[in-house]
């Protein structure tokens, strides 16, 4: 763990240190005059945020694909009280907006005597937004998996259990992923409101960067940017290529 | 183990001690302005925390949401007519914008308007820059809705609107919209919802509407269990029979355009 830990570190150290090596004939005055200056001088800031904002997507996304598969399969589940408890889970949490949940998380849960790091509310609070989002889409994606499967499943003697396990959901999975690309941008931008609860994230480090050189378009801009790039440059791809490695192994007719 | 259980809950019952003098006399009269202390029930209170405005934060909110959703549903049209122009430019660069907006974090963006300006000479006040914000975004999600419904128009009614010599702009809005409009409600109410949920984040650069008034609450009285449970519930009390009267009202328009399913 120790050393997974300091492998981390080490590449987070070995970035930083490119960028600043190939910015480092870049005057740093008082004033900002070009962006190089300003890369140079806060860059070091935007990747402190960038990985905090990624670390946080990716525990959310964690929790949020682990909610959403227990009260997605709950929601359609034939016990009441497990269904009625997704049903409140799900309406509750897509009812009301992520910054109140979040702000619940960290400033009331102190008074049920669980006192929460904001690093853990922040990606409690995404995760489980998320996750009543996503067990929406579980549930669809499992409605939409054809009949004649589950009667075949029915008619070769499976248990529930295994049915689920072995003949729907896989064939869920690949009908709920282009849903869950979507998700997950959502989900990264959801992430941008934990800087609010003073987790040093992306949107943090850029308050902070403003409030030190007063670039507006210069910070935002950058931040703007760093966002686009880990939704469209990272995750979609990787959904992409998560569609293609999962539906190579299932033949559909 | 009951009574661990049960000396759990007194203890989280004194730490909790609901206030009801500072609910009845700030928490509401802030949150739903003179219409609640009008009324009378902030009678008993000593000291009422008097809200000048007629409908207080959550007079606010609605507002917000009202004016950033009137920009969203008139821009949101222009991007998603923006990308069917024959002009493959255009198309493309309205195409790349609607990406960015849609894949990139509201606060930010509201940060971004809002920051911008002065930069430049122009300075927006909160109000303006939180509605041009919030109105891109959503303008960003509805483009995709409108986009979706105009394509799934059968091309079929397009070419008849040529083959009756029907000119472009009134083909466009008297035949092709008002069948796309019906597909194009779910997604509308969706977001309408969604854009309710989202005005917490104008909070950031101080336009006053609930989550602002209840942080400010909560840091003044150092108490932030009921207002914020408060704001919690009227955001359940409003968006989820908002989300049935529009089911209902997309049926009703389904059935008045004679579409079966």
């Amino acid at each position: 763990m120790t050393t997974d830990a300091n492998i981390y570190e080490g590449i987070k150290e070995a970035i930083k240190g490119l960028v600043s090596s190939l910015l480092e004939g870049v005057e740093v005055s008082g004033r900002i005059d070009s962006y190089l200056e300003f890369l140079a001088k806060f860059g070091g800031r935007l990747f402190d945020g960038m990985f905090i904002t990624i670390e946080q997507s990716i525990l959310a996304i964690i929790v949020a694909v682990l909610l959403a598969v227990i009260f997605g399969i709950g929601r359609l589940s034939e016990f009441f009280v497990i269904r009625a408890l997704s049903t409140i889970y799900i309406e509750f949490f897509r009812g009301t907006s992520l910054m109140v949940q979040l702000f619940w998380i960290f400033y009331v849960l102190p008074f049920f005597g669980i006192v929460l790091e904001p690093y853990l509310a922040g990606f409690l609070a995404v995760g489980l937004n998320l996750g009543a989002y996503g067990a929406e889409v579980v549930r669809g994606a499992i409605q939409a998996v054809p009949r004649g499967q589950y009667e075949a499943a029915l008619a070769l003697n499976m248990s529930s259990r295994k049915r689920m396990r072995r003949i729907i959901f896989p064939q869920a999975v690949v009908i709920m992923l282009p849903a869950w690309g979507n998700l997950l941008i959502e989900l990264l931008k959801g992430t941008a409101l934990i800087g609010l609860i003073s987790v040093t994230d992306l949107m943090f480090q850029s308050r902070q960067i403003y409030s030190l050189s007063y670039a507006a378009i210069e910070t935002f801009g950058t931040v703007l940017v760093i966002y686009y790039v880990i939704a469209r440059l990272v995750i979609t791809p990787l959904m992409r290529l998560l569609e293609v490695k999962l539906t190579r192994n299932l033949v559909r007719g | 183990m009951f009574e661990i259980i049960g000396n759990y809950f007194t203890q989280v019952g004194e730490r909790l001690d609901w206030n009801w003098d500072l609910v009845e006399c700030v928490v509401l009269p802030r949150l739903f302005g003179t219409v609640y202390t009008d009324i009378g029930f902030a009678a008993g209170c000593k000291d009422p925390a008097l809200s000048h405005e007629m409908f207080g934060a959550l007079g606010n909110t609605l507002t917000a949401v009202f004016l950033g959703y009137s920009i969203a549903l008139v821009v949101g049209l222009i991007f998603a007519i923006g990308q069917r122009t024959p002009s493959k430019l255009l198309s493309r660069v309205v195409r790349e914008l609607v990406e960015f907006i849609r894949s990139t974090p509201l606060v930010v963006q509201i940060f971004f308007v809002f920051f911008v300006g002065p930069q430049f000479g122009l300075t927006l006040s909160p109000w303006v820059a939180g509605m041009t914000a919030i109105g891109l975004h959503y303008a960003a999600y509805l483009s995709e809705v409108y986009r979706g419904a105009l394509n799934a128009v059968p091309a079929g009614q397009m070419e008849a609107c040529v083959a009756l010599n029907i000119p472009a702009r009134r083909s466009f809005f008297g035949i092709i919209v008002p069948q796309a409009l019906p597909l194009a409600l779910p997604g509308m109410g969706n977001y309408l919802i969604g854009i309710f949920k989202d005005t917490p984040m104008l909070m950031v650069i101080g336009v006053a509407e609930m989550m602002h008034v209840a942080t400010a609450i909560g840091s003044q009285y150092w108490r932030y269990t009921e207002v914020m449970t408060i704001v919690g519930l009227v955001f359940l009390a409003l968006s989820i029979p908002t989300a049935i009267i529009l089911r209902i009202f997309e049926g009703y328009i389904r059935r008045k355009m004679g579409m079966t399913r």
